[in-house]
């Protein structure tokens, strides 16, 4: 269904050719080996789980245990399976069917280049990161020589108008700096319909006719010019791509937490992204940023309905990405992910609490999904699979959580409840219970090695492509993967209690409050303790009762128990910017961006902007707004012009209120009215610098330039 | 900290928003700025500052900045939804 009033050219739609019949009979090929591959494993791991319990299943409690155990190996299983499949296909020196293997590079550089949107939508993000991380982009895209191609596009959702006020200042100066008037521009919403879909449709609306295509970037994004060029090409030379996604690396990381999730993306994110990318081929999924997409295409058939569900079923889609994968895979496009392109970069949030944060807006997201999987028509299968895989990336959590609930109650069944010998009633043969603990043992050791063993590869596949030096050498290499592998272990239970925690008050539309968001770079002590605290009690509790049942029990529980009980000084620890400086001065957990530099990263972090200028320490945005003449005309006219009514009085009443208070004095709200107001800036900013030099605004003004004279 | 005199101050604030606007602060314009000054003092109706600022733009060539294009053109279309 298309909008009325839709104007946009009707896209050629697309036909299936020799390439894409290649891929899908590979894909098909790919994907039966995994599933055949898993159900096996999987089969063959409940079996032997049904050999272990007491009874073999022979009660609800283990039939449920067993069900739970096939279902979460089944789900490790396709992880193990993705990074046997990467790592195999490197050694074969890559996919033959990836784009980028297609063509030459000299194939490529012939392709003239169409008009390319790079829009970087935010809300109330650091402004001095994202305008730093925009100028290194187009330094970068600079140096190509390609930059006539490329427009800029800042797309803000920011509500504060103090941030907005200080993201439209960094723009100008930006502008000034890098001589960038015709190709960067900065606009907001003033109405935050459908979050961050809504932001970059409005973009579409105004202007996506202008651009064959967009490149998506987030606030954290950074990508090197040369790489933006060549999505660009790929995308001429295949014009069956409706999205091309690049698989982000890590970088610029300081705490111990972001080190260590940067040197693990490093480290194995090329064999699983490989492993992905060989079996998702041409129906893979849009994270969001750091892709490229064919914009008419997009425009076409990618805006997204709200939901029609109940509960957490109703309302905007809140994670788009996938959705709009899978729209543009049914209006037969295809979309790659290319584990080849390099220079494109994200960053790890600073701290566990942030990274929890974050995912519990993905868990609602990602469990929404199951409302377009099982009722959006047409769908291609693979993106139904992928949205299963989405919701079982948080779903796993709670099922792990009942697994363990329901082996502690088989536990202290057998400890506590006398053994029924005769389950089945009229039975003359007794059933004795039998329990092996090395049977147990030898089924928890191949869980551990399906965990583990591709672990093992990527480090293999590190050595064979001589990376080893970009960790830090084999003598540094190896303290670094046992360390990430030990933090890994003390995070996983803590993740999986915070997602099961996600995954209910998702499911029955709750919001369970027990602590305060910290938002610091470091987590303190006590936001780490109540944040917390409630793992800490539940497993004090499991493992006090687990040694009050049986010592062997305790053990088993330990590796789960363990991590929880010691959660907020692991929090606070991994938090810590200053152990992360000393792991870097050690080159331990070392990427090869720190060993060999990058030019991007080197502009990003030497980038002096002007948030950082001392008059912005001690003068609001507001008040540089209303003092500076430059910026207070680079406001005026991006404001908008009232014209009278009811709405014109109460801004006449704030400028009065705010030159006799100052800014300080009105409500956000208030303030934002004031300042989109183009006349009541232009008032101010007179009246300001006539006041009197003891009025609010003849301080102001001699504090502002205090600081621009020191 | 030695008070500004009433003088000072309105020369310090003409000469600061001249800055701003990118305006040299050579000898002659400096001079310049004083006769403004010194006549907003003489002015017994109007306060000196109130006097000065409502005439720098008079006075003085100050350019108006050159401001970057916001966006460009809009070119209006819509998004699709094809099941």
């Amino acid at each position: 269904m298309r909008s009325s009033d839709a104007i946009v050219d009707d896209v050629q739609q697309p036909i299936t050719t020799k390439q894409q019949v290649g891929w899908k009979r590979t894909a098909s090929i790919r994907r039966t080996l995994l599933t055949i591959l898993v159900l096996a494993q999987s089969v063959l791991a409940a079996s032997y789980m049904t050999a272990v319990l007491p009874y073999h299943g022979g009660n609800f409690l283990e039939l449920g245990i067993i069900t739970l155990f096939f279902v979460l190996f089944a789900w490790i299983s396709i992880g193990f399976w993705m990074g046997i499949f990467g790592f195999v296909i490197r050694c074969l020196g890559g996919d033959r069917c990836s784009l980028l293997r297609r063509h030459t590079p000299a194939e490529l550089n012939e392709q003239p280049l169409s008009r390319t949107a790079v829009v970087m939508p935010i809300y109330h993000e650091p402004i001095h990161r994202t305008f730093s991380g925009i100028r290194a982009v187009y330094r970068s895209l600079e140096q190509t020589g390609q930059l006539d191609h490329f427009d800029f596009f800042i797309l803000s959702d920011s509500r504060n108008p103090n941030v907005w006020l200080a993201e439209q200042a960094a723009w100008h100066q930006l502008c000034q700096e890098l001589g960038a008037g015709e190709h960067l521009f900065y606009r907001r919403r003033t109405l935050n319909q459908h979050y961050k879909s809504g932001n970059i449709a409005d973009f579409l609306r105004r202007w996506g006719r202008s651009y064959e295509y967009m490149i998506v970037l987030d606030a954290d994004s950074l990508m090197g010019g040369s790489t933006l060029v060549k999505m660009v090409q790929l995308m001429q030379v295949e014009p069956l791509t409706g999205i091309l996604q690049t698989n982000p690396t890590l970088v610029n990381a300081r705490s111990m937490f972001a080190r260590v999730q940067q040197f693990s993306n490093n480290m194995y994110g090329p064999i699983f992204t490989t492993g992905l990318a060989s079996l998702q081929l041409g129906e893979a999924v849009y994270w969001g940023h750091n892709a490229i997409i064919r914009t008419r295409a997009f425009m076409q058939h990618c805006s997204l309905k709200r939901l029609n569900g109940p509960g957490l079923f109703h309302g905007s889609i809140l994670s788009h990405d996938f959705v709009e994968a899978a729209l543009m895979g049914r209006a037969g496009y295809e979309v790659w992910l290319e584990p080849g392109l390099l220079q494109t970069h994200e960053e790890s949030p600073p701290t566990l609490v942030d990274d929890l944060q974050r995912d519990k807006r993905w868990a609602k997201g990602s469990l929404q999904h199951l409302w377009v999987m099982l009722f959006e028509p047409r769908l291609r299968p693979a993106h139904r699979m992928a949205f299963l895989n989405g919701i079982m990336s948080y779903l796993a959590s709670p099922l792990w959580l009942i697994f363990l609930i329901l082996t502690t109650i088989e536990a202290a069944r057998l400890v506590l409840v006398p053994i029924n010998y005769f389950p089945e009633p009229h039975s003359l043969f007794p059933l004795w219970p039998e329990w092996n603990p090395a049977w147990a043992i030898g089924l928890a050791s191949s869980t551990l090695f399906l965990l583990f063993f591709p672990k093992l590869l990527a480090v293999i596949d590190v050595i064979r492509c001589r990376r080893v030096t970009h960790h830090g050498g084999f003598l540094r290499l190896l303290p670094s993967v046992i360390g990430e592998i030990l933090v890994s272990s003390l995070l996983a239970p803590i993740r999986m209690l915070a997602h099961s925690r996600y995954v209910l008050e998702s499911l029955f539309n709750l919001t369970l409050h027990w602590a305060g968001q910290n938002r610091t770079d470091e987590t303190r002590w006590s936001a780490a303790f109540l944040h917390q605290a409630p793992g800490t009690l539940l497993a004090g509790g499991w493992a006090a009762f687990a040694y009050w049942l049986d010592q062997m029990f305790f053990y088993w529980s330990l590796p789960v128990a363990g991590p929880l009980i010691f959660a907020a000084p692991t929090s606070v620890f991994l938090s810590r910017v200053g152990p992360g400086d000393w792991l870097k001065r050690w080159k331990l957990f070392q990427v090869q961006e720190e060993r060999f530099g990058s030019p991007l990263l080197e502009d990003l972090n030497n980038s002096p902007h002007p948030v950082m200028s001392p008059q912005a320490r001690t003068s609001s945005p507001a008040v540089q707004a209303i003092v500076d003449p430059v910026l207070n005309q680079v406001h005026q006219a991006m404001a908008h012009d009232h014209r009278g009514g009811k709405k014109q009085k109460m801004i006449l009443a704030l400028r009065k209120r705010c030159f006799h208070q100052g800014p300080e004095k009105l409500t956000q709200k208030e303030l934002s009215h004031l300042v989109r107001d183009r006349a009541s800036l232009h008032w101010l900013h007179e009246q300001a610098w006539c006041a009197s030099p003891n009025s609010y605004w003849g301080k102001a003004l001699q504090r502002h330039f205090q600081h621009r004279t020191e | 900290m030695i008070a500004q005199s009433l003088a000072e101050q309105t020369l310090s604030r003409v000469c600061h928003y001249l800055s701003a606007m990118g305006v040299e602060l050579t000898r002659e314009v400096t001079m310049q700025a004083l006769k403004l000054v010194e006549a907003g003092l003489a002015s017994e109706h109007e306060d000196p500052i109130h006097f000065v600022m409502a005439r720098v733009h008079e006075h003085f060539a100050i350019q108006k900045p050159v401001l970057p294009t916001t966006a460009p053109p809009i070119t209006r279309s819509s998004m699709g939804f094809s099941e």
